[in-house]
């Protein structure tokens, strides 16, 4: 391997931006300003057993048998996997399969809620924000990632990646940068912003965390230019803590994707991540605010993640806003707390416009991973009517990875999986810039993403 | 129904991301080419009064036509309104000499749209450039007409004070095949101004590179185009123009006068950016394009033709899918990759 350029000495005071990517509406002012509220409790709980990558967690708890808030129901299913916690304390309904975000149908505990004994466990809990300067003399590297592991930590971000296993060292490319993710480049959402504003304390303990269990002599925080008060907030927390460690808090140009980690990564270290590998090869570590937060409370508090922030936003929801809610809460719940739905709602989208998948309907819990709920109108559906490709070359001028959209769709289209492959299908990471930008509203990330399973339909065939 | 609707959960529609398109749509792609056509419309109708419009006309009128003819026979729906048709008109109305009868222009129009792009399927699936196509239709069935640019008398009568005994490149041909003349080669380079703003023989729309600039700039600005085309004609054209004039001052003319005298800029500018019959990526169109400006001056200086857009552009568009696959891009985190 090529040897690495070194990350620049100094990222602060640079604006950075990267190569391709658009300006969708943002539309974050409906909730940007708007303080996190802790959410309802929820009659029950639904915790699927898949809401993570890897193996699906394994039951450790039997139908009718009572937990306690921060119990653990499910352990992690192999390496890449997580295990899952209780939110509430309650009695196990039933072990069944309900309806998943992915759109099949997954194995998931439902938990009937005890609500005068959870709040009762809520309010014993440490209220008390953590320090952005908190004394991590106690913990070793590798306590650190043990209690990770153990309290289910998972990126908050949206790919819900187990965030123990970023944290493992790897003595042949040692970690020399952790990069907290605070760009929340998808329209809308606002929850990472809030976070950052309200908790900065956790967010910069988390870094630290991380930078300890990693051994990575730097630390880095990434926000894009249209959150100031976020920039100076969190500049304003790591100087105020007077802390060893070198953390810097970069400004970032606004523009989609941004957040992507492959756009992230290069934009802040010079590095490019590597198409088919992963940001440790390039010794990087990265991970979203929330999930930071989680961390710190993981490592200081011992509480598992059993809750997050997240949006409820968008032109059809009656009153949106910044929740803390409890991990498995049902969505229609949450919703319907708020006021419910305006007449012309026409779409649900789990998380932002431009990558989130939608839902037919919302009696989807709550997901570790899940950054929000954004509701749009039927108006602003995007149309049906679609152009043939005039190759205009625009998909090309705005990936941020250098790809050939237009190329991958016809052969996607034309089923040459193979042909694809050799494209570089696979690199694409489905930010669906393409797609936002295509004068001839082509469904370009659907056909890749058809390409992809095409070419897994293939290489299940040929072993 | 209120009422049923109220019983089960709300359903939301589905479907795969993204959920916000931009605002720009293929149509608008069109109508902006047709804007940046404005201006050397606009120049085409002073210089050549009627004889412009009704020529703009009757090539519109069979582009529009045949597209249409084509989708009813094949029952597929309509597709005029996206105005690629008008566009293929107005370029091909562009390349007629000003007296060219109209009906065979509405006729060049009808070819331009029914060969060079319906029979391959329509908008987006032709290997050629449709307005192309007609105009080499045109050449190789009407030769004469296609190159006899109106005469003194004619002009005089519509009310032109230009020079139009020929158009300049024809003059340079004559140079040419005369083994030189430093005379006439002086008096061509002393007309350029002239053939900047237009006032020379020659074709509807090639005449007046000002007016060609100003329409570029307009799709540069809208990204209709980008610089890789414009800049690779000319740089092509310039790297086998300049060697030769440098070489022999007196029989091959100054490199200004192949740029601004005929169609160069105009297939520069508007022919060769067509989208769809070139390369995808940026460096492919780079390659295309500085094969059309090679292709062009080959044609012009060794070739037996004073222009050469027209070949150069066929030729180069026969090879684009060649091209393509030569000039992928190569993604950002692949050595050499793009970078960040």
């Amino acid at each position: 391997m090529a040897v690495m350029k070194p990350i620049p000495a100094q990222l602060e005071g640079r604006r950075l931006s990267f190569r391709g990517g658009v300006h969708p509406p943002e539309h974050k002012e409906i909730t940007e300003k708007l303080a996190i509220e802790r959410a309802p409790l929820p009659p029950e709980i639904i915790l699927p057993l898949s809401m993570h990558v890897g193996a699906p967690a394994k039951p450790l708890v039997e139908k009718k048998e009572e937990v306690t808030r921060g119990q653990m129901v499910a352990e992690a299913g192999g390496f890449v996997s997580s295990p899952i916690h209780s939110p509430v304390c309650g009695t196990v309904k039933e072990i069944a399969p309900l309806p998943h975000q992915s759109g099949q149908m997954a194995q998931a505990l439902v938990i009937t809620t005890d609500v005068e004994q959870t709040e009762a466990r809520i309010a014993e809990e440490d209220q008390a924000p953590i320090p952005a300067g908190a004394d991590l003399g106690a913990y070793a590297p590798d306590e650190i990632t043990e209690a990770v592991k153990d309290a289910g930590v998972v990126g908050l971000g949206g790919a819900a990646f187990p965030s123990y296993i970023k944290l493992l060292r790897n003595e042949k490319q040692p970690t020399e940068i952790v990069i907290l993710n605070g760009t929340e480049c998808e329209p809308y959402l606002t929850a990472d912003h809030r976070a950052m504003l309200e908790m900065p304390g956790p967010i910069i303990a988390g870094l630290r965390l991380a930078m300890k269990a990693t051994g990575a002599p730097r630390g880095a925080i990434g926000i894009e230019d249209n959150k100031p008060d976020a920039i100076e907030t969190m500049k304003k927390a790591v100087a105020q803590a007077q802390l060893d460690e070198r953390i810097e808090v970069c400004t970032l140009t606004t523009k989609y994707p941004q957040g992507g980690e492959r756009t992230l990564i290069p934009v802040i270290t010079g590095r490019a991540v590597p198409v088919g590998g992963f940001p440790p090869d390039i010794g990087v570590a990265i991970f979203n605010v929330g999930t930071a937060a989680a961390i710190a409370a993981a490592v200081l508090r011992k509480k598992p993640l059993i809750e997050r922030v997240l949006t409820l936003t968008g032109h059809g929801v009656k009153n949106p806003t910044n929740l803390l809610a409890l991990i498995g809460t049902p969505l229609q719940f949450l919703l319907d707390q708020r006021g419910g739905t305006t007449d012309d709602a026409g779409m649900a989208i789990l998380g932002g416009p431009m990558m989130g998948p939608t839902a037919a309907n919302l009696n989807l819990p709550v997901l570790k991973g899940m950054s929000g709920v954004t509701i749009i109108t039927t108006e602003q559906m995007p149309g049906v009517k679609e152009y043939a490709c005039i190759r205009c070359g625009r998909c090309v001028d705005v990936c941020p990875l250098g790809l050939m959209p237009a190329l991958l769709m016809r052969l996607a289209e034309y089923r040459r999986a193979e042909e694809a492959e050799a494209a570089h299908l696979m690199a694409c990471v489905e930010c669906g810039t393409c797609g936002y930008v295509c004068p001839s509203n082509i469904p370009l990330v659907q056909y890749i993403r058809s390409g992809k399973t095409q070419l897994r339909v293939l290489q299940m065939k040929n072993k | 129904m209120a009422a049923e609707e109220k019983k089960g959960p709300r359903l939301f529609a589905v479907e795969s991301s993204p959920h916000v398109a931009g605002a720009l749509t293929t149509p608008r792609v069109m109508l902006d080419v047709l804007i940046a056509l404005l201006p050397a419309t606009i120049a085409a109708v002073w210089l050549f009064r009627e004889w412009a419009l009704i020529l703009m006309v009757s090539s519109v009128a069979g582009a529009v036509a045949a597209e249409a003819f084509a989708n009813r026979v094949m029952g597929r729906p309509q597709t005029t309104r996206d105005l690629s048709a008008v566009v293929t008109g107005i370029i091909l109305a562009f390349c007629l000499p000003p007296k060219f009868p109209f009906y065979f222009a509405f006729l060049g129009g009808a070819v331009s749209t029914g060969i060079g792009k319906m029979v391959f399927g329509g908008l987006g699936c032709n290997v050629f450039n449709p307005a192309m196509v007609g105009r080499a239709f045109l050449t190789a069935c009407f030769g004469t007409m296609m190159t006899t640019y109106a005469e003194p008398l004619t002009m005089q009568t519509i009310g032109l004070e230009a020079v139009t005994q020929a158009t300049p490149l024809g003059i340079a041909k004559q140079i040419l095949k005369a083994g030189g003349d430093p005379e006439k080669t002086r008096a061509l380079a002393s007309l350029l101004p002239q053939m900047f703003v237009g006032k020379v023989g020659g074709s509807l729309g090639e005449t007046s590179s000002l007016a060609l600039v100003v329409g570029g700039g307009w799709m540069l600005l809208r990204r209709t185009i980008t610089w890789h085309i414009p800049v690779g004609v000319i740089v092509g054209a310039m790297i086998f123009a300049l060697p030769a004039w440098l070489l022999s001052p007196d029989t091959i003319v100054n490199p200004l006068t192949h740029l601004v005298g005929g169609g160069l800029l105009f297939g520069a500018i508007i022919i060769a950016t067509d989208p769809v019959t070139c390369p995808l990526s940026a460096f492919g169109r780079f390659v295309f394009a500085v094969g059309v400006g090679l292709l062009t001056m080959l044609i012009r200086i060794v070739g037996g033709y004073p222009e050469g857009v027209m070949y150069a552009v066929l030729l180069m568009n026969s090879i684009s899918p060649f091209l393509d696959r030569w000039t992928r891009t190569r993604p950002l985190g692949l050595e050499g990759g793009a970078n960040a």
